[in-house]
């Protein structure tokens, strides 16, 4: 590998940062929406569910019914 | 799409060859090339019949069609331009035009962030990182719309009892939360951003295309003259792209006032009709969701939505022309 410039080492670490927090907007949402999904109706009621699931239970209804 | 191209090229060249376009040679050259226009015939019949044949149906733009009567045997239209001087003077038409064309504009606005995030996944040196983030990327497009849109309220929810995930957020930050699904000022961005959120990944396939195919000798003449990697970005990939930018531009432009219809349906509440009614759900709202089903009336309010589309695509494909640059037509 070639040695880099330090603008080229800052706009690669740039480029890292906003990839990470691009895959966090993508992927967030969906694992939000399946944690939601498998937990119990009273978790997602009182709205404990952040990001995992809570009191796993199949018998869940949706957060919007 | 290819053998079109082809079948263009070759009719090119043998015309180029027979010199004095008579009516024989003319036949000569198709017969020359009989095979290629076999293979351009399926595509021809399908715009045909799926395209051509219904048009036949806009007619009862003209008429007062009743399902009775049958297309052919309904009466005209007494001024036969009724059902569209009624759309232009419709208290809502200023309204609609407005609607549409402010949800087309934004997102007319967000158009770049699709290669924007091409050239981003571009300066990603991993290659096994680099296909990780876009597989990543292409997972949200694959929910379909309802379930999309059933997210969209599910986080942005504020009622009495329910609170949304994002107005949890506002409101750890000490902020006054928001009720994004009943505001007609939110509308537009939520369709639009929810949108982006679903479709980056995907939108961005083409740009990412286009930048594998740049000449790497490029980038090592800029190397030589010791570019530093934005300016790579900025003298290279970008000048490369800018050929297909301009074709998406100018087909997003002709979809300018058919912005997706189904979308902004699911998404219309009572309270976001201020700026959710545009003329595509109005179209729907005067046909098939009322009980008085107005036909005639949607098939004009279709009818003169499409012109206007056609305007200003030829519109966008005349500037791009003059402009120099990639054309479609």
């Amino acid at each position: 590998m070639k040695r880099q410039s330090k603008g080229d080492f800052a706009f690669q670490i740039v480029v890292y940062v906003l990839v990470a927090l691009l895959c966090v907007i993508f992927l967030y949402p969906l694992i939000y929406i399946l944690s939601l999904s498998f937990s119990s109706p009273e978790a997602v009621y009182y709205g404990q569910v952040t990001f995992f699931i809570k009191d796993y239970g199949t018998s869940s209804s949706c957060a919007r019914s | 799409m290819k053998e079109e191209v082809s079948v263009l090229a070759e009719s090119r060249e043998s015309s180029k060859t027979l010199p004095g376009k008579t009516g024989k040679k003319k036949l000569r050259a198709w017969y020359k090339n009989w095979q290629l226009y076999l293979l351009a015939l399926p595509a021809l019949a399908i715009i045909a019949v799926f395209c051509y044949a219904p048009m036949y149906g806009i007619v009862i733009a003209f008429k007062d069609y009743n399902v009775i009567q049958g297309i052919g045997g309904s009466p005209w239209a007494d001024p036969i331009f009724k059902h569209f001087t009624e759309f232009v003077t419709d208290p809502y038409f200023l309204d609609m035009l407005w609607n549409t064309l402010r949800l087309s504009l934004c997102s007319l606005l967000v158009f770049p962030l699709p290669i924007l995030f091409a050239l981003l996944l571009n300066e990603i040196r991993v290659k096994s990182l680099r296909t990780t983030v876009q597989i990543i990327s292409y997972a949200p497009y694959f929910i379909s719309l309802v379930v999309s849109v059933s997210m969209c309220f599910t986080f942005l929810e504020y009622t009495q009892d329910r609170v949304g995930i994002i107005n949890r957020m506002i409101m750890l930050f000490g902020l006054e939360p928001v009720k994004f699904m009943e505001s007609a000022a939110w509308f537009p961005w939520i369709y639009v951003l929810s949108g982006m959120w679903q479709g980056l990944g995907w939108w961005s396939i083409t740009y990412v295309a286009a930048l594998t195919a740049i000449d790497p000798t490029l980038y090592e003449a800029a190397e030589i003259d010791g570019a530093s990697r934005l300016r790579k970005i900025w003298h290279i990939n970008i000048p490369g792209l800018l050929p297909i930018v301009s074709i998406t531009l100018i087909m997003n432009l002709g979809n300018m006032l058919n912005v997706g219809f189904e979308k902004v349906l699911l998404m219309q509440t009572d309270l976001n009709y201020a700026s959710s009614n545009i003329i595509s759900t109005y179209v729907y709202e005067k046909t098939l969701g009322s009980v008085i089903k107005q036909y005639s009336y949607g098939t004009a309010i279709g009818l003169f939505n499409n012109i206007i589309s056609l305007v200003l695509l030829l519109g966008a494909n005349f500037t791009a022309k003059k402009l120099g640059g990639e054309t479609i037509l």
